[in-house]
Parts: structure tokens; C-alpha cells; sequence
């Protein structure tokens, strides 16, 4: 099961198709909402193989006491929640923003996790990826490197 | 003998009087130099009490604030800049000395008002400094007469003709010395003060704090009373933040400063010469109805360009005045204090506005994402799609594609400077061709979010309704005004609602926009046409928005001579766009003559 988490799904619906396309529509679960895919990743954590994140979303409550500049970090803090009960799970932060936007100004909370998620691209356990970089079919061929 | 006694004597003074003015030279504290004023008072004098007030300039009201031993004042009069020999003093900027108070011309005239009973003279020394360079037009000069008094040292003595012509003289210096040495600490303090206001302004993100520090800044350190922040928007400056006049004329105020930038008025002009100037009241180039309005008669002002550093272009102007009855002029000092926390709230605000434009580039990202993966996912799997799916891709494409434009479209205005755009005047069938078209549009987005696309109404008859205008300015009023009511309304698709009404007036057309969702608060109704203000509910649903679109779409409907305005506040959330019912011809004049 893969679960894709963005709050925009009209403008990535290409990629999703093609990933149910790729994997099989029933094994996709598309989620625009930060609370409610939290809640469907702490109730099903067992059978997700990939997270896809988003990282400009609205905090909804689970996040919203955390520094996310106004919800342009929320995939961060998002990823750092995943971590701390499946630390080994393939995530993919797929997102419009560039490290470089998101390294300016960092608190330390931040920065850390932020130190984490690089940590883990070298491992081979996370990719950060620019969405305007990938087609949808090269999204697909990312997936698969990691899960191998 | 005698004379060697006087020698002596003179002597001894003359040291006394070097030691104290050379010990007040080592001082930079404002507190301990009036101490050392009062010691070196006393030291220089018999027998007395001595006293040190200073010079409220807004109000003009003296305040004690040095004391060598509590006087007695017998008549509970309070000293003011106006009245009495301490009046005089001030007004002449020279010791007025009275020498025996029972007997004296004085007391017969309105002059003198007598403070105490056990005096029997004294002297009031004005503390000022001549020679102060000052700010005349755009020049800073050496004005002859041109002064600054800051107070008086008052000195009493139970003994009649304490003072001789020696003691005036010398006590004057003391005074004048101690001025100009208290002028500098008080630079000192405000620099100091300034200084802690720019950390504040550093770090803070919130733009309308940071132009309240601002103006705080001017008004409590600078003590400058009336101050107006004016930004450059497009082709006009107006008035951003106004102090010094009362509240419920604020509004009035920044309606009324609003100006072309190719005017005539004070504000276009200090952009286009980029100088500091002082202006005279009968300056040609203050607005009359503003002067009349708000009694800038008795204000001296300065008015200085904001200039952004790295590209020298201006931003916009901080005028700054205060009441001429107490400061005849604006001081050099002052004015280079004011200069560089100007260049430092130019900079901050520059700052502000490319974090904007950032947010506007942001915007970009989303629609192109959409358009290219759309036509590769078609272009690889053609053959494995329906035909429905073909088509609504192929919608989506150009349907993302209008999104970008509309985003384009404000880069463009918020970047266009002082150059006018384009604009191309034609007949439109608004509702036909621009509103339902927009609708249409957004179908997608509506059905996104889970929405009914079948909850729109709009008036019979409306596609018969045209006006001449700038098709693709009133698409983006459109769009803004569609966009918004999908982006905030409630999740429950039951209570999703849009209206639209009309209202065929001779000489406009109002367009109503009305929309189920969650609404603006109260004290936000201004704010939300304000370039980059974003409501916390806003912020809180749509995390990239530049909040430029309302801002945008009003200028755009002011340039056509209409208006937009928010007409209520929630259930039903409406806007009504004014649109002018005028030719062609008409139109085109206007906008040219704006």
C-alpha cells in the first residue's frame, strides 16, 4: 500500500493515476487532509510500504503548535512523526519547495529533523524530490529504487 | 590691594568656572550633567537655590526637573514658557535677571509673577544653543537667529542684587555650555533608542507591527508629533499610516492622501527629486484641502524619501512635523537620525516585499506541476485511456493553464512599478463571457474540494448585460473574487452556496458576488485589501497564498473609476464590484488623465 499525502490533489491527480496505474488502483490511498492521513497512517501503518509527502500543507491540529511557518513545513514535522514509530519506512517528500528555501531561517528543532531526513537519503530510506523535476512515470521508477 | 583682591577674585572664578564646564565635558550621562549643572550653579553663586526646567516643545509646558533644595512656592502657579520672566527668557534666549522684588518695575507688570516670598532676586538663564544648523528646504544651513532651547536654570537668592553683571555673564556661559552638552546626550539617548527599535524591526515578520514600530519611533524618540508613511503602489502614493490626528480622521485622511505620482502634490515630488525637504506653509504643492482639513498650519514638516538601497528606487516618503510654536525649525541632528532609520524601515519594507514575491513565484509552481505531468501521463498511456479521461485531462491542462496566467497577471501588477499597463478597451458581455466562463473554469476545483457545481446562482437574463472595460483586467477581479469563495468555504458541501446578483444602475454596474463561507471578521474588513495581508483563516486553509488578490483587484477597479468594496461580512460573504457605465472614448481619456 502506498499513501500519497498533498493538499493539492487537483494538480498532482497525473501522478496518482499513474501510481495506480503502476501498482494497482486499490493499493493507492490518496489523502489531501494532514489530520485525517495521520490518523489513517496510525491505524494502518503495518500495511503502508511508501509514504508520499507533501511538505506546504495546512497544519490541521496535529501540527499546529509546531514552528511550520504557517504550514510550509508541515511535511517536515509530518516526517518526523512517521520516524518515531516506523523508523525505517521508504518516505518520499515530494514538494515545491527547494532545500534552500526551507534551509533559510531554520530553527534548531527543525534543522534536526531536517539533518535527519538527509541522513536517511544517504541510507537509502528517505528521498527529498522537487515535483516539478519528475513526470509522473519517474515518480514510479523513484518508488521502486527505494523499496528495493 | 584692593584691585589685586579683585584679581584674585576674578581669578579664582575664572578657575572655578573652567573647572566645572571642563568636568561637565566628561560626563555623557544626561541624569548626572543636570546634577553637575545644579553643583556648579551653587559654586558659582551664594546662598542659593537653584532649579532646572525643562522645555516640553509640543505643549510648551516647563517641568522642574532639578531642584538644589525644594522651593517654596507660595502661589501655586505653574511656570510656563508664556508667562513671566521665565516667558521672556525663553522668548529672548537671554538671562532676565530681577533684582529686588518688593520694590521692582516688575511686579507692576503682567511679567513677573512672583514664586516665592524669601526671594529677593534671581536669575533665569535660558539654556540654548545658537548657531544650529537646520533643515531649510532642501538645504541644511546655517541659519542666523536659528536656536534651540532646551530650558532654564533658575537660580534665587534671599539677598537683594545678588547678582552682578559678572555673574550674569558667567552663569550664561555655565547655561549655554551645559545646552549643548545636554543636546548631545539627548542624540546620544535617541540614537540608543533607535538602535533597540531596529533589533525589534529585524525580527519581526508581522508588516503592520513593523510599521507601528516605526511610527512609534518617530513619535516618542524623535518627539516629532505628526507622522505620515506614504508607499509608492503602482502609479499613485498614498498614505499608509497616519499619527498625530485624531482617530475617527484617519480614515478620512488616507482617503484624501492619495495621489498620482505624476502630480503636482508635495508627495510625487519628493519621489521624483529624491531629496530631503523641509516645506514652508504656502508651499504651491500641499494638497489645500488636506492643509485646510487637518491645520497643518502650525506644523513645520520634513518629508524624506524612502529609497531602496540596492536599486536606488524610491519606495515611498516619511513626512514628519511637529507644532512650530516651540521649535521654529527642524534640526540637523534630528534630520540625520531620522535619515538612517528611514533607509533602515526602507529596507525592512523591501525585504517584505520580495518575501512577497516569493509567495507569488510559489503560486507558479502548483499550476506548471499540473500542466506537465498531465501531458506526460497522457502522452504514455494515450492508448490505455478513455476518452472522458483524454478530455478532462486535456481541460485540466488548460484550465491549469489560465491559473498560471491569473498568477502572472499578479507578478505583473504588484511588479509593474511606475510604467501604467496595458490596457486593451473593448464591449464584454461580463456575465457571458467573463463570470460564467470563470465559473466554468473553476468547475474542477469545485468538484476537488468536494463541492456541489450546482449551487451557483446568477441573475436572468445576465448574458445580455455588456460594458465597455479591459476584458483581461476584469477576468482577474473575477477570478479573485470566484477563487475566494471556493477557497474559503465550509467543508460540508451542503452549505456551499454562490450568488450572484446585479443591479443595472444608469451610470454603473454593480455586481454582487455572494458566497456561504466562513466568512471576514470585523476587524479585518480593511486589512483584507492591503497587499500581503492574510487572515488567520485564510493562512490556515490555502498555506501559500501571496494575499495579493484582493489588493489587486481593487486597484484594478479604481483605475476603471469603480470600486470594489466588501458589502457584509459572513453568511453571506459579499462583495460588490462597481463598474462605470462609460464609452469607450470616455474610458480611454480617463485612464490616460489618471
Amino acid at each position: 500500500m502506498i499513501l500519497y499525502i498533498d493538499d493539492e490533489p487537483r494538480y498532482i491527480e497525473s501522478f496518482v493515476q499513474e501510481l495506480g496505474y503502476e501498482f494497482g488502483e486499490d493499493n493507492i490511498i490518496f489523502e489531501p487532509n494532514t489530520d485525517k492521513a495521520l490518523d489513517f497512517f496510525i491505524n494502518n501503518s503495518q500495511e503502508i510500504k511508501v509514504i508520499i509527502l507533501d511538505n506546504m500543507m495546512p497544519t490541521g491540529k496535529a501540527f499546529k503548535d509546531k514552528p511550520t511557518k504557517e504550514g510550509i513545513l508541515t511535511g517536515i514535522f509530518f516526517y518526523e512523526r512517521i520516524r518515531i514509530s516506523q523508523p525505517d519506512l521508504p518516505i518520499i517528500i515530494f514538494t515545491n519547495t527547494s532545500k534552500e528555501y526551507i534551509c533559510s531561517d531554520l530553527d534548531d528543532e527543525t534543522y534536526r529533523i531536517f539533518r535527519q531526513i538527509e541522513i536517511d537519503e544517504n541510507i537509502k530510506k528517505a528521498l527529498f524530490l522537487q515535483k516539478e523535476n519528475y513526470f509522473p512515470f519517474e515518480l514510479v521508477e523513484k518508488i521502486k529504487e527505494l523499496s528495493t | 590691594m584692593g584691585t589685586n583682591m579683585t584679581n584674585n577674585n576674578d581669578h579664582q572664578r575664572l578657575e572655578k568656572i573652567v573647572n566645572i564646564m571642563l568636568e561637565m565635558t566628561k560626563i555623557d550621562d544626561s541624569d548626572l550633567l543636570l546634577d553637575k549643572l545644579i553643583e556648579g550653579a551653587l559654586k558659582l553663586t551664594n546662598n542659593t537655590k537653584v532649579s532646572i526646567m525643562l522645555l516640553n516643545h509640543l505643549t510648551g509646558d516647563l517641568e522642574t526637573i532639578r531642584e538644589s533644595s525644594p522651593i517654596v512656592v507660595d502661589n501655586n502657579r505653574k511656570l510656563s514658557s508664556d508667562v513671566g520672566i521665565t516667558g521672556l527668557a525663553i522668548q529672548d534666549e537671554e538671562p532676565i535677571k530681577v533684582s529686588y522684588f518688593s520694590h521692582h518695575k516688575w511686579k507692576r507688570q503682567k511679567h513677573y509673577v512672583e514664586q516665592s516670598s524669601d526671594t529677593h532676586s534671581e536669575i533665569r538663564l535660558p539654556l540654548v544653543i545658537d548657531g544650529v544648523t537646520v533643515q531649510v528646504k532642501t538645504e541644511l544651513k546655517k541659519v542666523k537667529g536659528a536656536s534651540k532651547t532646551l530650558g532654564i536654570l533658575n537660580i534665587e537668592s534671599p539677598d537683594f542684587d545678588a547678582f552682578s553683571q559678572e555673574d550674569e555673564k558667567q552663569l550664561s556661559l555655565l547655561a549655554r555650555h551645559a545646552a549643548i552638552l545636554l543636546d548631545k546626550c539627548d542624540s546620544d539617548t535617541k540614537i540608543n533608542q533607535l538602535r533597540q527599535i531596529e533589533r525589534y524591526i529585524a525580527e519581526e515578520k508581522n508588516y503592520e507591527q513593523i510599521m507601528e514600530y516605526i511610527v512609534k519611533s518617530i513619535t516618542e524618540t524623535l518627539k516629532f508629533n505628526f507622522v505620515n508613511i506614504s508607499l509608492i503602489e503602482g502609479n499613485y502614493i498614498k498614505t499608509k499610516h497616519i499619527s498625530g490626528i485624531r482617530k475617527k480622521q484617519q480614515k478620512e485622511f488616507k482617503r484624501m492622501a492619495f495621489h498620482s505620482l505624476d502630480s503636482n502634490d508635495i508627495q510625487a515630488d519628493i519621489v521624483k527629486c529624491k531629496k530631503i525637504e523641509v516645506l514652508d506653509s504656502n508651499d504651491p504643492r500641499l494638497d489645500p484641502k488636506i492643509f485646510e482639513k487637518f491645520g497643518h498650519k502650525n506644523l513645520i514638516r520634513v518629508f524624506i524619501p524612502m529609497i531602496e538601497q540596492s536599486t536606488n528606487r524610491v519606495l515611498g516618503t516619511i513626512e514628519a512635523g511637529y507644532p512650530k510654536e516651540y521649535r521654529k525649525y527642524i534640526y540637523k541632528q534630528d534630520i540625520e537620525i531620522l535619515k538612517n532609520f528611514v533607509n533602515y524601515a526602507a529596507q525592512t519594507l523591501e525585504r517584505r516585499k520580495t518575501d512577497l514575491i516569493d509567495r507569488i513565484t510559489h503560486e507558479f509552481k502548483s499550476p506548471i506541476v499540473g500542466i506537465r505531468s498531465n501531458a506526460s501521463f497522457m502522452q504514455r498511456r494515450f492508448n490505455e485511456l478513455s476518452d472522458d479521461l483524454i478530455t478532462k485531462k486535456f481541460n485540466d491542462i488548460i484550465i491549469d493553464s489560465e491559473i498560471l496566467l491569473y498568477q502572472i497577471g499578479k507578478l505583473d501588477y504588484f511588479m509593474r512599478g511606475i510604467k501604467q499597463q496595458q490596457t486593451k478597451i473593448e464591449k464584454i458581455f461580463i456575465f457571458r463571457d467573463i463570470i460564467i466562463k470563470t465559473l466554468k473554469q473553476l468547475r474542477p476545483t469545485i468538484i476537488a474540494k468536494g463541492l456541489p457545481f450546482f449551487n451557483i446562482d446568477y441573475p436572468d437574463n445576465c448574458n445580455r448585460i455588456s460594458i465597455y472595460t479591459d476584458r483581461a483586467k476584469i477576468n482577474q477581479v473575477v477570478y479573485n473574487l470566484l477563487i475566494n469563495s471556493i477557497k474559503y468555504a465550509y467543508k460540508d458541501p451542503n452549505q456551499f452556496h454562490i450568488k450572484l446578483e446585479m443591479e443595472d444602475k444608469k451610470r454603473q454596474l454593480n455586481i454582487k458576488f455572494k458566497d456561504s463561507g466562513t466568512g471576514i471578521k470585523d476587524e479585518d474588513r480593511d486589512k483584507i485589501f492591503e497587499p500581503g495581508f492574510r487572515a488567520q483563516e485564510a493562512i490556515k486553509s490555502d498555506v501559500v497564498g501571496s494575499g495579493l488578490g484582493l489588493a489587486i483587484a481593487r486597484d484594478i477597479m479604481k483605475e476603471f473609476g469603480g470600486d470594489l468594496i466588501l458589502t457584509n461580512l459572513h453568511k453571506p460573504t459579499e462583495f460588490q464590484m462597481i463598474l462605470p457605465k462609460k464609452t469607450k472614448e470616455e474610458l480611454e481619456h480617463d485612464l490616460i488623465h489618471r
